[in-house]
């Protein structure tokens, strides 16, 4: 009986962190300072997902986007992924030095939504801000964009005009 | 052209004069703006100023002596220099009490831990520990010769608010037993709390995300020891599209903070983004039970700056109406706007103060009623540096 109700107890946590829209299952995200650190590190972009504890648009597109594996295969394998909380009080250091908060963090950099998708050079530089729910070819195409270095040319709407999907 | 002159001037001496908060130059607090120095005005509830005798007391943090510590500035007529009040390796989230004939008592986060101390131009006492456990956020009350403190104490995975009175003896903070205000298992964060103390005891306001979203809740205790059910402050509408597809539990609301008037009078504000295309909108509630109920939720910005998200309310209750504190960009860069509360679900045009807007940024304001005056204070940075600009307003 007693395992009965850990089980129970069990699901009934895992259901609920399910539905609380943290991060995305199967993804190796990491704080936003840490984030910084590996990709000066490896030289890779960054890939930065402001969340919201209870967003409804994340959760969305936790489920029907960030759940296809070629998505998560492309992602994890090119950028380092960083997940911030809108709304959260833990703390990060800039490369200045500064300590803030993560929502400190939101605030700086306007971000106004969630969730919100910002693709930022291995020094933090912002390459590309992107609100509200996307779906996998969205995210193929801000990868192609990104990655392709076609940002230092041309805005987004002009690059997907002339190279649609 | 006389009598007409006469007659103008007639209407003019006529015609009722409209009142409005007029704010002295600022003054630099934490010192010359000084590069890779990072001054932060960041607490739970945005505890921030105190007033005690004659004297203010402004409490922020700050990198000066090479990592985050807590510093304390006191005025007269003008700031003193910086006293260093925390002694560990960083400290964060001060607030501050008054306890009367130039004392005050500040509590912070100090290595994990939530700690206070005494202090007063002359002296300060010993850092007290108010929590061996880890804890965070702490926010304080003090009226009629009471002293209560409320903070996130670590539970699990969680933080979990609990409550105590102190007292001070001399300059060491002693402090009672400590209790969780709700008494419901911890299933989730209990965050931010705002504390205030009215004629009826205490009123309190946290972040709570035990619903699978952020919720703001509230309380009274007539003692502080026990607490009433938690009762919800913010509104959440009742249809939205994310809800009609069946995704999230809510919209989000975010850093609340109280304000009393010592009698039956408390305001809230907070961050909410029940309208969630254009960020935080700043809301508002205001009880006249002490606390017990909140009425219907107030938009305290004007229309002016909808499409901008605001951040950082604050929040204090004057002869002259509510007033709410806040920044946003709706001029390209952080600006703060203040609103003032003339009647129920009725605020003013926002307004701005000369010196915490234009070039650079203004941001996280903090507000204090005391002695006629409206204290403000906020931070400023330019391109390379920052510092903690403070202004009193009058209304005439």
């Amino acid at each position: 009986m007693k395992t009965l109700t850990r089980l129970i107890a069990l699901a009934a946590l895992l259901s609920a962190a399910l539905v609380h829209a943290d991060p995305p299952a199967g993804y190796a995200f990491v704080p936003y300072d840490e984030g910084l650190r590996q990709a000066q590190a490896n030289g890779k972009k960054i890939f930065l997902y402001f969340g919201r504890y209870g967003c409804a648009w994340c959760d969305k597109t936790n489920k029907e986007t960030f759940s296809d594996a070629g998505l998560k295969q492309l992602y994890s394998d090119n950028y380092v992924l960083v997940y911030v909380d809108a709304e959260s009080g833990t703390r990060l250091s800039l490369p200045s030095g500064e300590r803030i908060t993560e929502m400190e963090l939101g605030a700086r950099l306007n971000v106004f939504a969630t969730p919100v998708f910002i693709y930022l050079e291995p020094d933090g530089a912002t390459i590309l801000k992107v609100p509200g729910y996307k779906t996998v070819q969205d995210f193929r195409d801000f990868d192609r964009y990104v990655r392709g270095g076609h940002y230092k040319e041309m805005k987004l709407l002009e690059f997907l005009a002339e190279n649609p999907s | 052209m006389r009598s007409l002159a006469a007659v103008l001037l007639g209407l003019a001496l006529a015609l009722p004069v409209q009142a409005e908060w007029v704010f002295a130059d600022f003054e630099a607090v934490s010192g010359a703006a000084q590069e890779k120095l990072f001054p932060h005005l960041e607490s739970a509830g945005r505890g921030n100023l105190a007033a005690s005798g004659d004297r203010l007391a402004l409490v922020w943090e700050d990198n000066r002596d090479g990592s985050p510590q807590v510093y304390a500035a006191l005025r007269t007529t003008d700031f003193g220099a910086p006293l260093r009040l925390s002694t560990g390796r960083e400290a964060y989230e001060p607030v501050v009490v008054g306890l009367g004939e130039g004392r005050f008592l500040a509590a912070f986060e100090q290595d994990g831990k939530v700690v206070a101390r005494v202090f007063s131009a002359e002296e300060q006492g010993p850092i007290n520990a108010l929590d061996g456990a880890v804890s965070a956020q702490p926010t304080l009350a003090t009226g009629s010769g009471r002293l209560h403190a409320a903070w996130g104490r670590r539970d699990g995975r969680f933080l979990r608010l609990v409550s105590a009175p102190l007292s001070v003896d001399g300059l060491k903070v002693v402090t009672g037993t400590a209790r969780a205000v709700d008494t419901s298992p911890a299933q989730d964060e209990q965050l931010y709390a705002s504390l205030v103390a009215t004629g009826r005891g205490y009123a309190l306001a946290w972040e709570d995300r035990r619903a699978g979203h952020t919720r703001l809740l509230t309380a009274v205790s007539s003692d502080g020891a026990q607490w009433s059910k938690p009762q919800p402050l913010n509104e959440i509408p009742r249809s939205s599209s994310a809800a009609e597809l069946g995704l999230g539990r809510g919209p989000g609301v975010t850093r609340v903070s109280l304000a009393g008037d010592g009698a039956d009078t408390v305001a809230a504000v907070w961050m909410d983004k029940r309208d969630f295309l254009s960020g935080y909108d700043i809301y508002a509630g205001v009880s006249s039970d002490g606390g017990r109920g909140f009425g219907a939720n107030e938009k305290a910005q004007d229309a002016f700056a909808a499409e901008k998200p605001q951040w950082h309310p604050a929040v204090a209750i004057t002869p002259h109406g509510v007033v709410a504190a806040w920044d946003d960009p709706r001029d390209d860069s952080p600006d703060l706007w203040l609103s003032t509360r003339l009647g129920e679900k009725e605020w003013s045009d926002d307004f701005t103060v000369a010196g915490a807007s234009g070039p650079g940024s203004q941001d996280n304001p903090v507000l204090l009623w005391h002695g006629g005056r409206l204290h403000l204070a906020w931070v400023h940075k330019n391109e390379s540096a920052a510092q903690v600009r403070y202004a009193q307003g009058r209304w005439e």
